[in-house]
């Protein structure tokens, strides 16, 4: 819950720091770091919906929880995520055997399949702006930032251009145009269809076959494949393959050996991956999307009466300045320099009224390149 | 099938109710036991042993140790990882998680994790 409410600290920040202290290297850290997992994937929505939103003359590039925040609907945007997440928890029990079959047998085809997926999805993406030159170049641009940086040597490559790209703007913007929490509805009634959860489940486990292939970048292929869908729907499945994408990991770590996630990666070192440790995490990672969507509601209306309380232009300064330290301490200059590089990407992406989703070409760039035999 | 979204936490609740009960079944019971009443009706048991490392063997990546304390008992830990092998020393006290099993017609723990004590 921790790691959800504050920008910058990711669980996995905090599994890395769990394997380097003196205890067991048990099953009970493993589980300690599944539910960390999944509980940070509940409720960093809280500070994305909460905290990242613009003003309303920013709309065409907001996500759609922040436009639901400006009209009052913060809590639904919660609720639907969580809604998504426990979808993704209960269909992904229901296809782990498939999924695990899936990933055993054909995994020696994915490094064929990925470059053309990857490749794909930019173009779909671009394809799918009114401004396709300037999605164009805030995909070059971001794409580039991320082949340069992960080759750096910079440390925390990721959460650099993840704050540069999809922190800093919004905050500024919120800074810039005296943005303002509307009065929010505190009880949600509302219905979704266990349908678009079904989607998220499945697309999260291709997700985890399939590396550098993002949550918004998954959406795009469901709108295009799938067919269109509304903002709800958009949120319960950006929840699904937040929290399904974990699930799904857990498998390719037993199956394959590989890390998807960082949870997986912190798992490795945590312990040996054997059936009986892959069912317990398993039911371990559901019973924690279980408690988390229990609890997010109550948390977030707490959450949005405190916000109200104090000043939003004065949240959004103190989370940039935070995000700023974050990003010195553990990068250093370079850090800061690549972070403003990205930031400025991202803006040119709000001013040319692209959505900013393009600036995930950072992860796809390296992705593709590394397949090609080029990085 | 549509669902009303106010009823996520009830639904949370009942999967997370279902899970914990699922991990009360799986989860291996820790309990503790003592060499001298490690039998043959111990066959099959996960537990805590404490003892003393004697005879401490590296084979073929695998360990292989006798564990005393008011009795003996051979032990093996297949493919510990380094952090686990730094853990077995000669004459180190320790507390090793393992399964009883039967091997070769006596008694061995199947060693799944072991931690240097005082």
């Amino acid at each position: 819950m921790f790691t959800g409410f504050m920008p910058g600290i990711h669980a996995n920040t905090i599994a890395f720091m769990a394997l380097l202290l003196p205890i067991d290297k048990s099953t009970g850290l493993a589980m300690f770091i599944v539910s960390m997992g999944i509980s940070h994937s509940f409720f960093d929505s809280l500070p994305s919906i909460l905290l990242g939103a613009p003003s309303e003359e920013s709309s065409v590039n907001l996500l759609p929880g922040h436009e639901m925040l400006l009209k009052g609907k913060g809590l639904e945007a919660v609720e639907l995520m969580a809604f998504g997440g426990l979808a993704a928890a209960a269909f992904g029990i229901a296809l782990a055997p498939l999924f695990f079959s899936f990933a055993k047998n054909y995994s020696a085809h994915f490094p064929a399949v990925i470059p053309a997926l990857v490749a794909g999805t930019i173009a779909l993406m671009i394809i799918g702006e009114k401004n396709k030159a300037s999605a164009a170049l805030v995909s070059l641009a971001a794409g580039l930032l991320g082949i340069f940086l992960l080759n750096s040597g910079v440390r925390e490559p990721v959460f650099v251009l993840i704050t540069g790209f999809f922190g800093i703007p919004g905050l500024l913007q919120s800074l810039s145009a005296n943005a303002k929490i509307p009065e929010q509805e505190m009880w949600v009634h509302a219905k979704a269809g266990t349908g678009i959860g079904f989607v998220a489940a499945v697309t999260s486990g291709f997700l985890a076959a399939f590396p550098g292939i993002g949550p918004s970048q998954a959406a795009t292929i469901v709108k295009t494949f799938y067919r269109k869908i509304t903002k709800q729907e958009y949120l319960i499945l950006s929840g699904g393959i937040n929290t399904g994408n974990l699930f799904f990991s857990i498998i390719m770590l037993h199956a394959l050996g590989k890390t998807r996630t960082g949870m997986a990666a912190a798992l490795e070192g945590a312990m040996k991956m054997d059936y009986m440790a892959l069912i317990t995490l398993y039911i371990t990672a559901a019973m924690s999307a279980g408690i988390c969507a229990a609890l997010i509601g109550a948390v977030a209306q707490y959450a949005i009466v405190w916000i109200k309380k104090i000043d939003y232009r004065k949240i959004s300064a103190v989370t940039m300045i935070f995000m700023a330290i974050l990003v010195l301490y553990f990068s250093g200059i370079a850090g800061i320099l690549a972070c403003t590089a990205a930031a400025g990407v991202s803006l040119f992406a709000l001013g040319s009224n692209v959505r900013r989703s393009h600036c995930m070409a950072f992860l796809l760039f390296p992705t593709l390149s590394f397949y090609l035999g080029l990085g | 099938m549509e669902i009303a979204i106010e009823k996520t936490p009830q639904m949370g609740l009942a999967l997370a109710l279902v899970c914990f009960a699922a991990l009360l079944v799986l989860l291996p019971d820790e309990k503790a036991m003592k060499i001298s009443e490690i039998t043959s009706k111990s066959i099959g048991q996960t537990g805590k042993v404490y003892g003393t490392i004697r005879g401490l063997e590296f084979r073929n990546d695998n360990a292989f140790f006798t564990l005393e304390n008011g009795g003996a008992i051979r032990a093996v830990f297949f493919s510990p990882s380094a952090e686990q092998a730094a853990q077995l020393r000669e004459n180190a006290n320790a507390e090793v998680l393992a399964q009883v099993t039967n091997y070769k017609g006596g008694l061995e723990l199947i060693v799944e994790r072991v931690r240097e004590i005082d």
